[in-house]
């Protein structure tokens, strides 16, 4: 019992002080914030204009916003691991590790940051869609309920950052491995796309892809309040988060050998 | 109580390679322990194996009688930390980089306000406490470092390299320090060094490790003495004595020398047994033969000479100046980076 509150008290320290460089240097957050936007500007408008991808009754803009919150996300959290070797190579995580502090408290509490990034680039492209006639369902369940997957779903990706710049540890292959996979993962979702509208086999491999469970909870409950799927979405993201958090630890301790 | 017991402690990597191979050495509580070595002689696996970083391949170690294998978790709570690398948090204030210590040590909320302020009374960082680590000083950054580690007034500090990179003043300020906590908080200091003044000046006890063993562990005094011999280096006139000269000084100095080598023309070395005490003999003689005297110095052995005997390198200038590079190259990353 003990060792459980020092771990959530222990995570919430990590947590703070990630919230505080943030604040710090919000620079970074911002410059994240130029891509989700060109997607639902140029991408989006554009898309919705001439109707090139049927999304049925919804119209491509709405069917849009979800996947651009969901992408800007991922390209978020995915990139996290470089942070972590960045404070590998300089002492930073070698002290962290010499004091008290258990390492699921670091990896959770580093990856849970990341979530309180997602939030804050949800809102303001949540309220740029606004404008262009997207309307959500703001229903504070249904808020809260995106909120769950934002932050699940960020530390997922962070973790499995994380995992991968244990398996690299140079910096420069990490970022050429994490380019590589993160386009897949984004084109293999249905963020852009029905998933009607792929190839068969690319349907079968949007079923092993987290990311294709964020963006259809997340567009149940911002967009078309048919929230038949979110307990199933809720589930198996959880389950991915889950294994990618003990992966992490797994990958923390392999970083400092 | 020891400090410090360790047992037959090894670490292997991937393909046999021995970074510490089968050590044991013991370190009293109170006293500051330099740990000397080349690079990569094994000191950085030791000392990770120590604050439970990385996992111990073979036999056992101890930090005041907890065994670090089975309770890593106390260990941590009885030791601090200081890496060779910048630690301090650039994109945090100095205030936070304590408060964030504070905390992941478990001071109580009541006590942190107050211990912080007293860790930045004592390094000398108070007016600086709000302002962001970036902008701080090499030696400042140290200073903070230390205060970091120091906050849960840990009875055993761990620091690697403390003042590498540091200008002469701000090493000074740092050794102040590390006198300060070992006296008067009776905290036990385990430091590694590439700095020799460092060794011989701050440290109760020296242990110099090479190839993954330990040659030896004495005080500064007795590595000295072991090693024996000083050295006499003297420029001559040795007009008078034209033919054969070093035939000549040797049948001079029987007895006195060990050996005799011309550095350099006119340059001559002599080794002596106590040196400080047998100079004056030599000198003398010297005189009485008409040898006249141009230069002259005396040198005691040294902790680098005790470092040359047992490991068969000098302190190697050459890799801790990589080893600086690098940290100042670190340096001017974080400063972009901050």
């Amino acid at each position: 019992m003990v060792s459980v509150v020092n771990f959530v008290k222990k995570t919430g320290v990590i947590l703070e002080f990630e919230i505080r460089k943030i604040i710090h240097d919000p620079l970074e957050l911002l410059v994240r914030m130029i891509q989700p936007i060109l997607w639902l500007l140029v991408f989006g408008t554009m898309f919705n204009q001439y109707r090139i991808i049927n999304t049925g009754n919804l119209s491509y803009i709405s069917f849009l916003t979800p996947g651009v919150i969901a992408q800007s996300m991922l390209f978020t959290s995915i990139f996290y691991g470089i942070a972590i070797t960045w404070d590998k190579d300089s002492g930073i995580l070698a002290k962290l590790m010499a004091t008290p502090t258990s390492r699921g408290s670091i990896v959770l509490g580093k990856a849970l940051s990341a979530g309180v990034r997602g939030l804050a680039q949800s809102v303001v492209i949540i309220l740029l869609a606004i404008p262009l006639g997207v309307t959500f369902v703001f229903e504070p369940l249904n808020l809260f309920g995106v909120i769950g997957i934002i932050i699940l779903a960020s530390t997922c990706f962070a973790c499995l950052s994380i995992v991968f710049a244990s398996l690299l540890r140079r910096r420069e292959r990490f970022m050429g491995v994490i380019q590589l996979i993160t386009m897949p993962l984004f084109f293999a979702s249905n963020a852009l796309y029905p998933v009607e509208a792929m190839p068969q086999l690319l349907q079968y491999v949007t079923k092993f892809n987290p990311l294709y469970y964020v963006v259809d909870a997340l567009r149940s409950l911002l967009i078309t309040n048919n929230l038949s799927n979110v307990p199933m979405n809720f589930v198996v993201l959880l389950l991915f988060t889950t294994f990618f958090v003990f992966a992490g630890i797994w990958g923390l301790k392999r970083l400092m050998e | 109580m020891n400090a410090i017991e360790v047992k037959n402690l090894s670490k292997f990597y991937k393909g046999d390679i021995r970074a510490v191979d089968n050590i044991s050495f013991d370190v009293d509580e109170g006293i500051i322990f330099g740990f000397l070595g080349p690079n990569g002689a094994g000191k950085s696996s030791t000392i990770k194996m120590l604050i439970t970083l990385t996992k111990i391949t073979k036999g056992t170690a101890r930090i005041f009688g907890v065994d670090i294998q089975k309770e890593p978790s106390k260990v941590r709570e009885l030791i601090g930390y200081v890496p060779q690398e910048i630690s301090a948090d650039g994109s945090l204030t100095g205030y936070e980089n304590l408060l964030l210590s504070a905390k992941l040590y478990d001071i109580p909320s009541k006590e942190l306000k107050e211990r912080i302020k007293n860790i930045l009374d004592i390094m000398g960082l108070s007016e600086r406490a709000k302002s962001l680590v970036t902008t701080y000083s090499g030696g400042m950054v140290r200073r903070l470092e230390i205060g970091q580690a120091m906050l849960h007034r840990p009875r055993l500090l761990f620091l690697d390299e403390p003042t590498i990179g540091l200008d002469p003043a701000g090493r000074k300020l740092v050794w102040e320090h590390i006198r300060k906590l070992n006296k008067e908080w009776n905290t036990t200091i385990f430091l590694t060094t590439h700095y020799m003044e460092e060794a011989e000046d701050l440290c109760d006890q020296i242990g110099i490790i090479d190839h993954g063993k330990i040659s030896i562990i004495d005080s500064p005094e007795a590595l000295k003495e072991k090693v024996g011999a000083g050295t006499i280096t003297v420029t001559l006139d040795l007009e008078n004595h034209p033919k054969d000269a070093k035939k000549y000084l040797a049948s001079l100095l029987t007895g006195l020398a060990i050996s005799i080598s011309e550095l350099s023309p006119q340059k001559w070395q002599f080794i002596v047994h106590n040196a400080p005490q047998n100079a004056p003999k030599i000198l003398q003689l010297l005189n009485d033969n008409h040898i006249y005297i141009k230069d002259l110095e005396i040198k005691s052995p040294t902790i680098d000479d005790a470092f040359l005997k047992f490991t068969g390198t000098q302190l190697d200038e050459d890799s801790s100046k990589d080893n600086w590079k690098a940290v100042k190259q670190q340096r001017r990353t974080f400063k972009r980076l901050g």
